[in-house]
């Protein structure tokens, strides 16, 4: 995986962890991630570092593709913290 | 060698019509200057051309073959956009280090004319006029055979200014370069051919004509 999309996925990802983490209080955290946490965190990135875009461009990304790769990454995501924590309770038996 | 013709573009902001119809060819070697008042599609001109932007119409070939719709994908244009595009939060070491995987494609960057300690330093830590100038070289040494600089000499100190236009120059050797930019006079000095914008046409302009021109 290229350093370059990594950095995108970083910065999506600490809008999107932020938000779901505030929301999953009341809410189910993973569901909010795939949801509401991803779209709230394209749209934030967009608002604070859209001129970012262009560093990504150049080199041959275009905002279609980082962002389906950033969602597919937050699927990914959840699915193992989802078994991680399945593990956990199964072991504590919390 | 490379020859992009671009052919009947037209461009729109909203619902009005900033370009009808242009025409007009970069080569490898071209250094060319679109100039043109504030507004009138300089800058939505290069986008389209580099695909952040949809022209409403545009036939355009590289080399004699017709291209499909422009779009970053196809690395066959790199761009330099009026605002400031490379992440704040890391320093411009890491960020050629990204771009470029191999020592010999960093090798040039990191000979270029830094001042004290630039590479060191997180881009936000950097003035305008410094960000800019790492800017500027770190897109002049990306690999596409065309470039496109919206607004390069805009912030830059003499000294840096002085360094981007022996970098376009030297560039230009193997690239095709388009500048826009305010600034008449630097871009008078390198540029090898000009294109006015005006009221919706492309005027093909000879150097000879703008050389007593000021800032448009």
């Amino acid at each position: 995986m290229h350093s370059l999309f990594l950095k995108y996925y970083r910065d999506t990802f600490i809008y999107n962890l932020i938000f779901s983490a505030l929301v999953g209080f009341v809410g189910n955290f993973f569901i909010c991630f795939l949801t509401f946490g991803s779209l709230v965190s394209f749209v934030a990135y967009q608002y604070h570092k859209g001129h970012e875009y262009y560093f990504y461009y150049n080199y041959g990304y275009t905002k279609k593709e980082l962002i389906t790769k950033a969602f597919l990454f937050n699927i990914l995501f959840i699915f193992f913290l989802f078994i991680l924590v399945l593990c956990l309770t199964w072991t504590f038996k919390i | 060698m490379f020859n992009l013709d671009i052919q009947n573009i037209s461009i729109s902001q909203g619902k009005r019509l900033l370009i009808e119809n242009g025409n007009f060819s970069i080569h490898t070697g071209d250094i060319l200057a679109i100039q043109g008042k504030n507004g009138c599609g300089k800058s939505t001109l290069l986008k389209s051309l580099f695909g952040t932007h949809k022209a409403e119409k545009l036939e355009w070939s590289l080399n004699g073959e017709k291209l499909n719709t422009p779009s970053p994908k196809y690395e066959r244009i790199a761009m330099l956009p009026q605002d400031s595009f490379l992440p704040r939060d890391l320093t411009p070491s890491e960020i050629i280090a990204m771009m470029y995987k191999t020592h010999e494609q960093q090798k040039p960057l990191f000979s270029l004319p830094y001042d004290s300690d630039y590479a060191l330093k997180k881009m936000s830590e950097l003035s305008h006029g410094a960000a800019r100038y790492i800017e500027i070289i770190v897109i002049l040494n990306l690999w596409h055979p065309f470039i496109l600089l919206d607004e390069p000499f805009s912030l830059l100190a003499p000294l840096h200014k002085a360094a981007v236009k022996n970098l376009i120059l030297e560039k230009s050797k193997s690239k095709g370069i388009v500048i826009v930019d305010h600034y008449t006079e630097d871009i008078n000095e390198i540029s090898t051919k000009r294109i006015l914008i005006e009221n919706g046409e492309l005027f093909h302009r000879k150097v000879a004509e703008d050389a007593e021109e000021t800032l448009i």
